[in-house]
């Protein structure tokens, strides 16, 4: 899965919340919860979303001239 | 398609607290603030999300029609410009909590938190994710979406 991984996300997470001193029992629970939902939801996002047509390219080698938008 | 909606990712997110044994009154609540913060930050980064330019391609010259592909990769513009960052998500996460009556003290930095891992995710995703080459070109301009890779 080339996207972001819940085992790059999560160490992230687990920082964030200890920066905020969260130190409950569950703490380590959810930021394992949204990393993997952070993670599933990129990856859905990257087979959903598509690069819009209309990017000029020109002759002889391009190379793009223009930024591609997102559809 | 759109980006993923809050309805595709709430069900995943109920299924992780499940599998962690989360079963108290709010974790329906919960959820569905997830599942919103992470659909809403995605649908703007579809909205801001841009394809730098710059892909190499091969097009074909004078007089022939201007035919052809692009033959590298395409590397996506990063965060803020490129999409949103934690100051853009942090609020309307606050806005999701308020909408659901979760009011304590912690609130908002649990807010803060959320809204950080969602940038932090979609500016990897802008640094890992690419455009795959490849893309027919006609009339010089490309002529068919792009995948991402």
């Amino acid at each position: 899965m080339p996207s972001p991984t819940k085992g790059q996300l999560k160490p992230i997470i687990d920082g964030l919340f200890m920066a905020k001193n969260f130190t409950g029992e569950n703490v380590s629970d959810f930021s394992d919860v949204l990393a993997e939902a952070i993670a599933q939801s990129l990856n859905m996002f990257m087979l959903q979303v598509k690069v819009a047509p209309g990017i000029p390219a020109p002759p002889p080698a391009g190379p793009t001239a223009a930024p591609g938008f997102l559809m | 398609m759109p980006a993923p909606t809050k309805a595709q990712i709430k069900p995943i997110i109920d299924g992780l607290f499940m599998s962690k044994q989360w079963t108290g009154e709010r974790i329906g609540d919960l959820s569905d603030v997830i599942a919103d913060s992470i659909a809403q930050s995605l649908n703007i980064f579809l909205g801001q999300g841009k394809v730098l330019p710059g892909i190499p391609a091969v097009v074909a010259p004078p007089p022939a029609a201007p035919v052809g592909s692009t033959v590298g990769p395409g590397f996506l513009m990063p965060p803020p410009a490129g999409g949103p960052n934690k100051g853009t998500i942090k609020p309307l996460i606050e806005g999701l909590f308020a909408s659901k009556q979760f009011i304590g003290e912690n609130i908002s930095d649990l807010a803060d938190v959320m809204a950080d891992a969602i940038a932090q995710g979609i500016m990897l995703f802008t640094s890992m994710v690419k455009v795959a080459s490849g893309i027919p070109i006609a009339g010089g301009i490309t002529s068919a979406p792009g995948m991402f890779i």
